[in-house]
């Protein structure tokens, strides 16, 4: 099986629930094995979604099976969750719902949902979605945090309308420095800090950032947000306010706990340290880094040598845009280019494949290494940072040629 | 910029919630699975089980790698000072059940 895609335990783990007296609360729910220590979970339907893997249960975390990124648009039902705060809204009414934009602006709005898709252009993107610490399990040593395998990341298109168009309408005020988001979702204890981000003024302004209600066509899932939440193109998840209700400017640089302390990365080149040790300083996360994966194939996949082999796969970053895709079959030894596929837009899931002929039976080792319009490409070896962040080596898949 | 005010009422609001034209309709409270994770037993799990599960499911400890005594602290006091966990002063006990159950044992 391979190393980013979960091998599947069903009966032995039925077996162990079974034990517990669990089986019967499950469903149709199976278990599966992310490829690192203690990466046993269980796929559990929570709703609106198929079985997705269970990081945590309250508040929810799904991580999406791999097999899924075969398509280069991430169904709804198996796209990513992930919360901080387990008071998370079970529903919402949707003629109640109002998103306020205040603070330092000429007319402060209380918008509906009808308001906003009447009053403002609506625009859709294809783009990526992804956690910061997607594929945290990876990393070596291991860090503390969510233990992701690859899944915690989607690719969607998103319907809305420009954040800067809403900004404008309420009419910034000279001074303003940032945009603070929040959505429903609340802390479980009031002392807990409520899981609010901020955008800086002119990236809110520059006519990326869409606030979304549809997700390839259909209402956001309530897990993905329903019924509004913002889609910041480029950026890691954790801007992606889900539910939200609130926009306001300020004046000076929002310090709440998930700015402040929470995601940030070390204020190095390539945001990245020596294993084990502390950053000096640190920033707020931003950007994705570029990565790629293969999809068609995973470890332990079986393959005829001397036949070609459509080797299929993704690639993406931060939105440059992928401009060159490489493969190789003996570790990265040597390289071939790879054929891009569909351009969906810079912030998209761009797919690729090369056809393969292994020239002989036995074991191959297959990665895939992307480059971006401005020649930024992948480690061949993992950086590292404290928090589980950025993740982007080049990765392995091996197989073997019958 | 807390909206427990704007949240609860939706929250009253109660179930079968259709969007019109949606192919999507929102969840139903029999829809949402049940939490069925548990604390391994252990010197300690007393603890965990009263104090741990006030803000979160047994997930967030039990995925953990097998991490040393300093990160358990860590995580307590992070818990305690970052989250406003209602936790007691003294914390030994807890981190030691997290250390040995979870962690590396050291």
């Amino acid at each position: 099986m391979p190393s980013h895609a979960p091998s599947r335990r069903h009966f032995l783990q039925k077996a162990g629930l079974a034990t517990l007296g669990l089986a019967g609360t499950l469903g149709a729910a199976d278990s599966v094995v992310l490829p690192f220590e203690n990466g046993e979970r269980r796929l559990v339907k929570f709703p609106q979604k198929r079985p997705l893997i269970l990081l945590t249960h309250r508040p929810p975390q799904l991580e999406t099976p791999f097999e899924v990124f075969k398509d280069v648009i991430t169904p709804n039902d198996a796209f990513f969750v992930r919360y901080h705060l387990s008071n998370i809204p079970r529903t919402v009414d949707e003629k109640a719902f109002r998103l306020e934009v205040k603070g330092l602006v000429n007319a402060p709005l209380k918008l509906s949902l009808d308001e906003l898709k009447k009053d403002f252009e609506q625009v859709e993107v294809i783009a990526v979605n992804q956690c910061s610490g997607n594929s945290r399990g990876f990393f070596k040593p291991r860090v503390g945090g969510g233990q992701l395998g690859h899944g915690a990341m989607g690719n969607a298109r998103w319907k809305g309308v420009r954040l800067k168009d809403v900004l404008q309408k309420a009419g910034v005020q000279a001074g303003a420095k940032q945009v603070v988001c929040n959505g429903l979702d609340t802390p479980p204890v009031p002392q807990t800090p409520d899981f609010i981000k901020a955008l800086e003024m002119d990236h809110a302004l520059d006519g990326e950032i869409l606030l979304a209600w549809e997700m390839n066509g259909e209402p956001l899932p309530l897990l993905n947000g329903y019924p509004l939440r913002l889609v910041v193109p480029g950026y890691y998840g954790t801007y992606w306010i889900k539910h939200l209700n609130e926009l306001t400017v300020v004046k000076d640089a929002f310090d709440g706990f998930f700015m402040a302390t929470g995601y940030r990365i070390p204020a190095t080149p390539g945001g990245c340290v020596e294993p084990g040790t502390t950053p000096a300083s640190t920033i707020p996360i931003n950007k994705f880094t570029i990565r790629s994966f293969i999809t068609s194939l995973g470890d332990g996949a079986t393959v005829t040598a001397g036949q070609a082999t459509v080797v299929q796969g993704i690639a993406f970053d931060g939105g440059e845009g992928i401009t060159e895709v490489t493969f190789s079959d003996d570790g990265g030894r040597t390289w071939r280019g790879a054929e891009l596929g569909k351009d969906h837009g810079k912030y998209s899931f761009r797919p690729w494949s090369f056809a393969w002929t292994p020239s002989k039976k036995g074991a191959w080792e297959l990665r895939c290494r992307a480059t971006n319009r401005v020649g930024q490409t992948q480690p061949m070896e993992p950086l590292w940072n404290p928090a589980g962040y950025l993740r982007n080596v080049v990765e392995t898949v091996k197989v073997s040629a019958a | 910029m807390r909206l427990s005010l704007l949240a609860l009422p939706f929250a009253l609001l109660g179930t079968a919630f259709l969007v019109p034209g949606s192919a999507a309709p929102l969840p139903k409270e029999e829809d949402w699975p049940a939490e069925t994770g548990t604390y391994k037993s252990g010197p300690g799990v007393e603890l965990a089980q009263s104090l741990c599960i006030t803000c979160h499911s047994v997930e967030y400890v039990s995925t953990q790698p097998p991490l040393p005594r300093k990160f358990w602290d860590g995580v307590v006091k992070k818990m305690k000072d970052k989250y406003g966990a209602p936790l007691p002063d003294e914390t030994t006990a807890l981190v030691d059940y997290l250390t040995t159950t979870y962690g590396s044992g050291k």
